[in-house]
């Protein structure tokens, strides 16, 4: 009886002094940003605070693709259909897809859309560049799609604020501990005048950037997160020439590239010139042109602290180049 | 509130235990209603509007309980009847009414060709586990059985956290006298001790094997739907391992709660009756049911299986009741052709076992060939069970075939290409799902079964392993807490 009171106690001990550790960081393993989760960094330091803009729900609908005036093939920048509320604002009627659920701009790719039943006029084809030479390569080497199309589930405004206050106890305890950890080490290094960039782990990287209170709202803004897998080396010819190809596939309409520039290209890698490539000979709007002259104009957040993708402004100054470019056609 | 949760293990569990010792220490009624109230909390933190139904339902059985064994005090035989037969129908009607009358409106509807509907009807957590407990109650005070009334242990013999909502079923006669006991009040470090290592085994089993496999189930069981209307075909071996996952996946969803059922009892000095023991190692389907959810068979057999006459009329009648039993005890899980199915491929099977039984019987042949008989039967019973778990987790009958077609090598030819396979056995996840698979047929077939764990209290050294072993495997468990993952049986 006395072992099995020890037993008993020390097991409720440290379930108890386990649960403690649990109430205390717990609610660090709940993230709002893509970067913050797999570095398993807390928002606290790396979330965004500063009201971006509201937008009303109406302007999410996705028309049918027999009645869209564009059709949009893109990637997790298009999904959530921000961007694009812009053009349903102007009246235009658009429908989304994925590039999974087309496998690529296959070799049939005029005759399916035609079988879809789509009219417009208008095709965009968003990528982003960490993906722009895979999915290239892949359309090219495709010659029949086959679309795994399930209707998108339907889409709401993107908070204008995250509310940092907010407890969440739904996590692990072990993704609450360790970044618990990574946020009081990080903290103690961007006391380090020296500081330049940490990896986190295989996918993530904290990097200082120039200016960086003046870009961004989270707390630690002199530090922003980043893809660790972003190259710094620039696009080739031979992606343009495979473009070129592919609009070749799709020129009964008016097809227009939106190659989104990785968050790394936009803040910490200069020298890049594919876009003002892309832009003579594609007619590709310059995305990254208009995010340096963003970022230079004092928007804040534009790609925010956290997050790999744009923040609702910056996702609005994409739709408003791109449905400047859908004017000029 | 579920057993894998936060809020359970690091505070519901040991505010709960030290409110009842220390309640418990001052008054045995206090220390009762204490965990009633905790229990219906408990109920409550999942939907509290459902609380006031279950209350209701306690309130209503109590009173009936009450009057029966009035009318059996006085002997008056008719009215005594009488009040068993409404009490139970009341039951069985509110349990068809929230189980049942959507899946008899939408046959009817089918068969006739008309358009009745009811709203959606969300289904009270564990309403097939306390309906079947009370009308036990009901049946035994009507045979005279039941002793004590005391309304606070009668909720708390209804609502006792650790069985509510999933078992197992149990009898009044098993439970008050353990209420009724002054030293159920006092700390037994020793039950604690084993409540803990039964908790954490429990725990184990679910978040380490059954949570696991959940996904590959899906996958395969969504992916033959799928082929259903693509015309795609499902390979043998992805039918097999949907199958065979699904298999130990009930497994250690159901069994792994039952362990932290009685683990959790335990540290409040009760035990609940044994509800499995390792069924996947039966020889025979007769065996199997006398190790699968054994506090159900037996409710069955007692309150089913016997009243309908049982084996007392001939073997036809005897096939006929034993039929009839698993039907509706299939039709208990849920209300659905694909479990009508399973109960009636179990009544086949065992209809089957007690033929052969007589067979041998009759031409005197000795029924035990040894251990490669045994190991035939085994491996029979477990096809067969493996079979009929297919029927039982389907969402229709058309998928159920499909897999089971798949299984013996009789699926259609795929009109698409190779790429769409469900599982490549050759990726990383499909060796997952093969080691998976082998973790946990190793565990039914070789580990003895989780009631023989006991605290061994021999020395330092054993308690350390010991409580070094707990401590660290509640560490892996609870870091696999963060997604909400409901027991399989808290649906029936």
């Amino acid at each position: 009886m006395r072992h099995a009171k020890i037993f008993s106690l020390v097991v409720f001990s440290a379930l108890l002094a386990y649960g403690a550790i649990g109430f205390l960081c717990l609610p660090l393993a709940s993230f709002e940003g893509d970067l913050t989760r797999m570095g398993m960094v807390p928002e606290s330091h790396y979330g965004w605070t500063r009201e971006q803009p509201a937008l009303e729900p109406e302007w999410f609908t996705q028309s049918d693709i027999q009645e869209a005036d564009v059709l949009v093939i893109g990637d997790s920048f298009s999904v959530d259909r921000t961007w694009q509320t812009v053009l349903t604002r102007s009246g235009l009627r658009v429908h989304t897809r994925h590039w999974h659920d087309v496998q690529g701009i296959c070799g049939d790719f005029d005759l399916w859309l035609r079988q879809q039943g789509f009219k417009g006029k208008h095709l965009i084809i968003q990528i982003v560049e960490r993906n722009l030479v895979k999915y290239a390569n892949r359309s090219l080497n495709c010659s029949v799609t086959r679309s795994k199309y399930k209707p998108a589930p339907r889409r709401t405004p993107p908070p204008r604020l995250v509310d940092r206050a907010h407890r969440s106890y739904d996590g692990k305890m072990s993704v609450g501990l360790r970044t618990w950890f990574n946020g009081v080490r990080q903290e103690r290094r961007a006391l380090d005048a020296q500081f330049t960039n940490r990896v986190l782990n295989d996918d993530v990287r904290i990097a200082r950037v120039e200016n960086g209170c003046s870009l961004f709202s989270h707390r630690q803004c002199s530090e922003a997160l980043f893809l660790n897998w972003d190259k710094p080396e620039d696009i080739g010819e031979a992606t343009l020439a495979e473009i070129a190809t592919i609009n070749q596939r799709v020129r009964e309409w008016n097809t227009i590239w939106a190659i989104v520039p990785n968050k790394s290209t936009v803040y910490l890698q200069s020298g890049k010139t594919f876009w003002d490539r892309a832009e003579q000979q594609l007619h590709a709007p310059n995305l990254l042109r208009i995010a340096r002259q963003a970022i230079d104009a004092g928007t804040v957040d534009l790609y925010p602290g956290n997050n790999t993708h744009f923040s609702t402004t910056g996702y609005l100054l994409m739709g408003e180049t791109l449905k400047n470019a859908l004017d000029r056609r | 509130m579920l057993f894998n949760s936060y809020e359970f293990l690091f505070l519901f569990l040991p505010v709960t235990l030290y409110g009842f010792f220390w309640l418990g220490r001052r008054s045995v009624a206090y220390g009762a209603a204490w965990l009633a109230l905790a229990s219906l909390l408990f109920y409550g933190f999942w939907n509290p509007a459902y609380v006031g139904l279950l209350l209701a339902s306690i309130g209503f059985n109590y009173v009936f309980g009450l009057w029966i064994s009035r009318a059996n005090a006085r002997r008056q035989a008719g009215r005594k009847r009488h009040l068993l037969i409404f009490s139970i129908t009341a039951n069985l009607a509110l349990l068809a009414y929230y189980k049942y009358a959507n899946f008899f409106l939408t046959n009817i509807d089918t068969l006739t060709g008309s358009h009745w509907t009811l709203p959606d009807i969300i289904l009270p957590l564990g309403i097939s586990f306390f309906t079947f407990t009370q009308i036990a109650f009901l049946v035994d005070t009507y045979q005279g059985k039941v002793k004590e009334y005391d309304f606070v242990h009668y909720v708390l013999f209804v609502t006792f956290f650790p069985h509510l909502i999933a078992g197992p079923v149990l009898h009044h006669k098993e439970m008050m006298p353990q209420f009724a006991h002054l030293s159920t009040y006092r700390p037994d470090w020793n039950n604690i001790a084993t409540g803990w290592l039964l908790l954490t085994l429990g725990l184990c089993k679910k978040t380490m094997l059954a949570d696991p496999l959940a996904p590959y189930v899906n996958l395969v069981f969504d992916g033959a739907q799928t082929a259903l209307t693509t015309g795609a075909a499902v390979h043998t071996y992805e039918a097999w391992a949907g199958a065979l996952a699904y298999t130990l996946q009930i497994y250690f969803d159901f069994s792994g709660y039952t362990d932290m059922a009685l683990g959790t009892a335990l540290m409040f000095n009760i035990r609940l009756p044994t509800n499995f023991n390792s069924p996947y190692k039966a020889t025979s389907i007769i065996e199997f049911w006398r190790r699968w959810h054994i506090t159900l068979s037996t409710f069955l057999r007692d309150y089913l299986y016997i009243p309908l006459g049982g084996n007392r009329h001939g073997q036809a009648r005897r096939h006929a009741n034993l039929l009839i039993t698993m039907l509706l005890g299939g039709l208990w899980h849920g209300a659905g052709w694909t479990f009508v199915l399973w109960g009636a491929m179990h009544g086949s099977f065992l209809v089957i076992n007690h033929l052969w039984q007589g067979v041998c019987n009759r031409l005197q042949i000795q029924t035990d060939f040894g251990r490669i008989g045994k190991l035939a039967g085994a491996a029979l019973t477990f096809m067969a069970v493996v079979s009929a778990w297919v029927v039982f987790r389907a969402d229709n009958l058309p998928q159920a075939l499909t897999l089971l077609q798949a299984m013996c090598g009789m699926s259609p030819p795929a009109n698409t290409f190779p790429a769409n396979r469900l599982i490549e056995f050759s990726s990383k996840t499909g060796r997952d799902l093969l080691q998976l698979i082998a973790l946990g047929l190793l565990w039914v077939w070789i580990l003895p079964n989780s009631s023989r764990i006991v605290f061994r209290d021999r020395g330092p050294v054993l308690t350390v392993v010991q409580g070094f072993g707990v401590i660290a495997l509640l560490c892996v468990v609870i870091d696999r807490f963060g997604n909400y993952s409901p027991f399989l049986y808290f649906q029936f």
